[in-house]
């Protein structure tokens, strides 16, 4: 009861026209297609508006209260600023305007006005104001505008119009609004402690109590920091989702408390899980030949959750390049931020340092919350075609089998040439087509020519491309008896 | 003999006349209306439109002017640059990179339970041509339940010079801001008082 006698007596010394002023703002300029200030326009029309008897605060007052609040963009409000408008230039409304057009020649205005309602943001009175001359149909042509009786149509047609404002008998409570909200991560392991900073925006009294509320009822304490505010926690062991919400309460004589959602993080204990594509390599029962270049293509398996955040969840990746011949790293690379698409990998300029061989590569990513998921392939590095192990079965009645047995990689033309000890050729092979993988072949050959040592000249092809010609390769005699299944060999094939 | 001349030119002349009002007619609209509520749909909020043109401000001067219009039609309209103030960094940052996507269930849910809204409403310019004398526009508008969250309804236009002429030059408009304004209050503000049921609108 004590209360509100004492709030009528507070409404009853207030002056009638107090807090019925208007705070006009700098106005938005997009005149030259880009984001401008206009000073002027707002000034003429608070001109117009006092000169109609309507208290207004000119934009000139309002500069230095948005250069307090961080404003460099006028359309981008919060209560704490109205509350100071209010309070501090005794302002109920705002006029806030946008220029979308102003021309001299030919004379062409475009703009919107807005007034807004500083304790609960209403727009209360507004107007489209819009004038081309393109479009102006003079009959006759009689009368031409010019630019100044245009504006000046403008000014007075504003003050006329605007709204009649009303003194203000209403209690306002303090407020608290977010300028900044910075979390240590927001994708955290499980148990690991989170840190939030925050700096807030206050009119009025300050909240007696602030806490953070995670979760469903995990409250948390936010005390004064460096000039912010600093609340720390051990996050949850369960995975999942969690709101945080600030609680700022303010005890006697407002009794009130404002609930504000500050944002979420996420537990996260799963690795990612990544694959690989390697692509511009031959691929054979399992496999991956590679001659020159090698295009590794990462791919998250699954999307991360928690959010939107632009690399998908992944904090960094590595990728390394091992030789199992050289025991070492022969690549490596490290990066911030998403995988990428494609990591080509040019052979060509390390080719001379690099042995054929078996190699590893080793790809691994880290999520944002720190799990590290990893992915490895295997490939050869082949420089040149396999030489192939040739083996001359004797028969009987002068037949020799000869038996070319492929290597690790397809040859896709194979040209052989079978010599005895006196440099005599006694068999000519010729194989062309894909995938050639094993020719067993049988000739008559004279006995007197079977004159040991055999050797080969041959010149071959693998599917990489690489082509290699073999002077005086060794040949291996064996007797038909220790080939099995000899009996099933075709003299062509 | 002359009645006849006199006749003939008097068609030739409604034909002309009525070519001229026809003129204005005939552009591409599409619209779509998905829920129906029960609540009043009276108190809202207009959102910036999203503008990937090249026209800076567009964006903005379009959802400002519609709120002032939807404001005078009678419904209560909370300016929107308050709203803003209620994204959290993450909304900002979505907003910043990918607007279309901004506008969840969940913040659309926030923000009117925060500003104790009814609707919601945004919209995208699509296309802006001005070359001369001639502007076209094309807009995506819609309309999301605050309570819910829910789209209840879209519409596209494609507006253009002449779109609102009549006869002669006359309702020809060579402004694109110009053209804005004719679009709202001409169709969107009579499509909009058909999906804000609200009392207070007559």
């Amino acid at each position: 009861m004590r209360k509100l006698v004492l709030l009528l007596l507070i409404l009853l010394i207030l002056p009638k026209n107090s807090f019925s002023q208007v705070a006009i703002f700098p106005f938005e300029d997009f005149t030259y297609k880009d984001y401008g200030v206009n000073l002027e326009v707002p000034r003429k029309i608070a001109q117009a508006l006092k000169k109609r008897g309507i208290n207004v605060v000119f934009p000139a007052k309002i500069i230095p209260i948005l250069v307090r609040f961080h404003h460099v963009d006028f359309n981008r409000l919060n209560f704490t600023l109205l509350r100071v408008i209010y309070k501090e230039l005794k302002s109920r409304y705002v006029l806030l305007g946008s220029i979308g057009e102003l021309k001299k020649n030919p004379p062409e205005i475009f703009m919107v006005l807005r007034l807004i309602d500083t304790l609960n943001g209403k727009i209360k009175w507004g107007k489209v104001i819009g004038f081309s001359e393109k479009d102006y149909i003079s009959f006759l042509n009689l009368k031409k505008i010019s630019y100044e009786e245009m504006v000046n149509e403008v000014y007075k047609n504003v003050a006329n119009n605007f709204f009649e404002p009303k003194a203000v008998k209403q209690h306002i409570f303090p407020t608290i609004d977010i300028q900044e909200v910075i979390f240590n991560s927001r994708h955290i392991k499980p148990g690991a402690e989170i840190k939030c900073l925050l700096r807030f925006y206050f009119s009025g009294k300050k909240p007696d109590k602030m806490f953070l509320l995670v979760g469903k009822c995990k409250k948390v304490k936010v005390e004064p920091y460096k000039g912010a505010y600093l609340a720390v926690w051990k996050g949850e062991n369960k995975e999942g989702e969690y709101s945080v919400y600030l609680i700022a309460q303010w005890l006697k004589p407002f009794k009130f408390k404002r609930k504000i959602f500050i944002g979420k993080y996420y537990i996260d204990a799963s690795p990612p899980k990544v694959g690989l594509v390697i692509k511009g390599a031959r691929k054979e029962e399992g496999k991956v030949f590679v001659k020159r270049v090698l295009k590794i293509f990462p791919k998250l398996l699954e999307e991360r959750g928690g959010g939107f955040n632009l690399n998908r969840g992944i904090s960094r990746w590595k990728i390394e390049i091992y030789s199992k011949r050289l025991r070492r790293t022969v690549f490596k690379e490290e990066r911030l931020g998403a995988i990428p698409g494609v990591i080509v990998w040019d052979l060509k300029s390390v080719e001379a340092a690099l042995p054929p061989g078996e190699y590893q590569i080793i790809f691994t990513v880290w999520d944002l919350a720190g799990n590290k998921g990893e992915v490895s392939k295997n490939f050869y590095i082949v420089k040149e075609p396999p030489i192939p192990k040739i083996t001359i079965y004797k028969g009987k009645k002068g037949y020799v089998y000869i038996e070319i047995k492929k290597s690790f990689i397809p040859l896709i033309k194979i040209s052989i040439e079978v010599f005895n000890g006196k440099g005599k050729m006694i068999a000519r092979i010729f194989k062309e087509g894909l995938n050639i993988k094993e020719i067993k072949k049988k000739f008559q050959v004279d006995s007197k020519d079977l004159i040991p040592p055999f050797y080969f000249d041959a010149t071959i092809q693998d599917e990489l491309n690489n082509i290699k010609v073999v002077k005086k390769g060794s040949v291996e005699i064996k007797s038909l008896k220790e080939k099995p299944g000899y009996n099933i060999w075709v003299p062509e094939f | 003999m002359g009645s006849r001349i006199l006749k003939l030119l008097v068609t030739i002349f409604l034909i002309f006349i009525s070519g001229l009002f026809i003129g204005g007619c005939g552009n591409p609209k599409f619209k779509y209306s998905f829920n129906q509520v029960n609540h009043e749909m009276c108190q809202g909020i207009v959102f910036d439109f999203i503008n990937p043109t090249d026209y800076v401000g567009l964006g903005r001067i379009f959802r400002e002017a519609l709120a002032v219009d939807l404001m005078k039609e009678g419904y209560i309209v909370k300016d929107s640059s308050i709203a803003y103030s209620f994204f959290t960094p993450e909304d900002k940052i979505l907003y910043y990179y990918m607007p279309d996507a901004v506008f969840s269930k969940e913040l659309v849910k926030r923000i009117g339970g925060l500003l104790n809204l009814e609707w919601i409403a945004g919209g995208k310019i699509l296309k802006v041509v001005d070359e001369g004398n001639y502007v076209q526009l094309e807009v995506i508008v819609w309309v999301r339940d605050a309570k819910t969250g829910q789209l209840l309804w879209y519409s596209y236009y494609k507006r253009d010079t002449n779109s609102y002429r009549t006869v002669f030059e006359f309702g020809k408009t060579r402004n694109v801001y110009m053209l804005i304004n004719m679009l709202i209050n001409k169709e969107i503000l009579k499509d909009l008082r058909s999906v804000l049921r609200c009392s207070l609108v007559e």
